[in-house]
């Protein structure tokens, strides 16, 4: 079935069509909320409520553009809606390692998916959130600033600040790689 | 440059990479989805239940009406004077309580041979017998018994029954002519006199009547009690109602497929305005409580949205020139620049206005007295038709979006159905004329903006209806 049988099929309330919409795009949308939330618990909450507002707002979709980058837009809508509820801080977190040099690509290319997820968790909130919407969504810092009710130049700091602490988090795991030489 | 790859790596990384989902992550999606029909479908079975209640309710009280009516309201035909027969029955028991009955005196007082009573005998030999020959009972010996034991009916069957065999006898008692139809004739007026409208008994019909009044009042009230009958019939209420009504607007929107922050700025640029609706309603009674009303009304809601948008940018370089002698005589001098960087902004101001024409069906329920009454409607209100004019935020932020009768792409032109629900007090101000206060609130199911619209909004209003209503069949 092509995806707009699927999508066709969504729209008719068909079952089993919305089944297989759900196995081809959960997995990747489980990564947005995992990006989004505290924890596990809150990301399978997450991706509940967005999957459920993405079969209640299906006849929206115009198939204009990506259905891909339709759904990744309600995912994350949904997350930062979730995340409004908390009152974010994005105060300056303390790093004390400041000092250390930008890092080497050779000292992160080897890291794999998972590893880089677990450091992104590990973020403060505000900072993660930013990282997020900046790197992997493409907002811009004006953008990130009207969602978030903030400044940009806050949106722009809690960036650097959250690239830095995850590249002097990536050089304590540095990752060298290990030449067999038999 | 590092940076950029820092994050072209994360991105990579990330964009595409797909976690691991729990097993029943299908299933709870499922069940959540089946919650939440069941939810919506008990809020309908709740509206539906309510409007069933509202009609049962009205129902019920023009049936508990009509029932009252005949406890209230005995026969107005009182036989006054007379002990009460037992039952009402037979003739042969009614010649039997015949002999019981004791006729005012002032009725024997006129001549016996040409005013036999009803009965065709000599009053003076038969229903005296108990007495001596000749006396008379005067009514001041007569008890006068509870309304629901004397049965006026009886007493008159009994008389009319025997009517038949008194022309005979009194033809003969004449003597001899025998004009049958004019001694039937005077037979059953006198009959009529006697037992009905009896000269002498007008003073007791008074007491009668003020007993009735009496024991009206010591009834219990109850909700679907009414006035005397006698004095006011609401079943054929039939009103021409015009009303006006200060509203206010309470707006839902959300936006699911837009950034949080489009609504946060909308709901910022958008203030309510005062809101009205005017209307013409007809308002027919279908019993003593229960009222059908519809009509036509048309409602407008005001808004107020401000745009703020930057329009200028003004950099200004500022270099000031110092210079600072030493002491020994040398002479520095220092050049600050600095840069002021000015934004103007220009606030475009429009008025929103949302303009329905809509037709209510209410089912209404009232109650009270002559002067004030009150009650509720429940009901449905249909739109008509339903245009709009004005500005909203597009979703670029730095424009706005227009909207009008002839550019619908954002709002509906029928915004279906809502659920009307009221309270009023009526005041008669004249045999024909009311006036009424009536608190509303107006919930409509649908949202107002089409699918295409970046988000979605409808209104649910509360108002304050104020009116008058003319009786047009103007009966009291």
């Amino acid at each position: 079935m092509t995806e707009y049988e699927i999508i066709k099929g969504c729209l008719k309330e068909d079952i089993k069509c919305q089944r297989m919409l759900f196995e081809q795009y959960a997995g990747k949308m489980m990564t947005v909320c995992l990006r989004y939330s505290k924890d596990s618990m809150e990301a399978e909450d997450l991706l509940q409520e967005a999957f459920l507002r993405i079969f209640k707002y299906m006849h929206q979709f115009k198939f204009e553009g990506s259905f891909e980058g339709w759904i990744r837009r309600i995912v994350v809508n949904t997350a930062l809606k979730n995340i409004a509820r908390r009152k974010i801080q994005f105060a300056e977190v303390k790093d004390y390692t400041e000092g250390i040099v930008q890092t080497e690509s050779s000292a992160y290319s080897n890291m794999g998916e998972d590893d880089i997820m677990k450091l992104i968790s590990e973020l403060p909130e505000g900072y993660r959130l930013v990282f997020n919407l900046n790197i992997i969504e493409g907002y811009s810092h004006e953008e990130i600033a009207a969602m978030l009710d903030i400044q940009p130049a806050t949106s722009r700091s809690q960036l650097v600040k959250a690239r830095k602490m995850l590249q002097n988090r990536i050089m304590k795991l540095q990752k060298i790689p290990v030449h067999d030489d038999r | 440059m590092t940076d950029n790859l820092f994050d072209n790596f994360i991105k990579e990384k990330l964009q595409n990479y797909a976690s691991p989902v729990p097993a029943d992550m299908w299933d709870r999606i499922v069940q959540k989805k089946e919650k939440r029909r069941t939810v919506f479908w008990w809020k309908n079975y709740a509206i539906i239940g309510a409007l069933l209640l509202v009609g049962l309710g009205g129902w019920f009280a023009m049936d508990a009406n009509k029932t009252g009516k005949a406890v209230a309201n005995p026969s107005s035909v009182i036989a006054p004077g007379y002990q009460s027969p037992v039952s009402v029955q037979p003739e042969a028991n009614a010649a039997a309580s015949a002999k019981k009955i004791s006729p005012p005196a002032t009725n024997f007082a006129e001549p016996a041979n040409t005013s036999a009573n009803a009965f065709g005998d000599n009053p003076r030999t038969e229903h005296n017998s108990s007495n001596s020959p000749g006396t008379i009972q005067t009514p001041t010996k007569t008890t006068v018994k509870t309304l629901p034991e004397i049965s006026s009916v009886s007493i008159g069957k009994v008389a009319f029954s025997k009517r038949t065999k008194a022309p005979a006898r009194n033809a003969r008692a004449i003597g001899g002519k025998e004009d049958k139809e004019a001694i039937n004739n005077e037979a059953i007026s006198e009959a009529q006199s006697h037992f009905m409208y009896p000269s002498s008994s007008l003073l007791l019909a008074e007491k009668e009547r003020r007993n009735f009044q009496e024991i009206n009042l010591n009834l219990k009230p109850s909700f679907f009690s009414v006035d005397c009958p006698g004095t006011i019939d609401r079943s054929h209420g039939f009103y021409l109602e015009a009303y006006v009504s200060p509203d206010y607007s309470l707006r839902k929107v959300d936006a699911p497929l837009t950034e949080v922050d489009y609504l946060r700025r909308k709901d910022s640029m958008e203030s309510r305005l005062a809101s009205f609706t005017v209307g013409l309603r007809l308002s027919k009674n279908l019993g003593q409580n229960l009222v059908f009303r519809t009509g036509i009304q048309y409602s407008q809601i005001n808004e107020k949205f401000s745009f703020r948008a930057e329009d200028e940018r003004r950099l200004t370089t500022i270099v000031t020139i110092r210079t600072i002698t030493h002491a020994d005589g040398s002479m520095i001098t220092v050049r600050d620049t600095s840069i002021i960087e000015q934004i103007g902004y220009r606030v475009k101001t429009s008025y929103n206005k949302y303009k329905s024409i809509d037709v209510p069906l209410l089912l209404g329920c009232e109650f009270g007295g002559e002067q004030w009454r009150g009650g509720f409607n429940l009901g449905a209100i249909i739109n008509l038709s339903s245009w709009q004019q004005g500005e909203t935020l597009d979703t670029s932020y730095s424009n706005t979006l227009p909207f009008s009768k002839d550019n619908q792409t954002i709002f509906k032109k029928h915004i279906g159905l809502g659920l009307y629900g009221s309270v009023n007090l009526i005041r008669s101000i004249s045999p024909s004329f009311d006036v009424f206060a009536e608190p509303y609130f107006r919930y409509n199911f649908s949202h107002l903006t089409t699918n295409t619209s970046p988000f979605n909004q409808k209104f649910h209003v509360a108002g304050l209806l104020l009116g008058v209503r003319y009786n047009l069949n103007r009966q009291r």
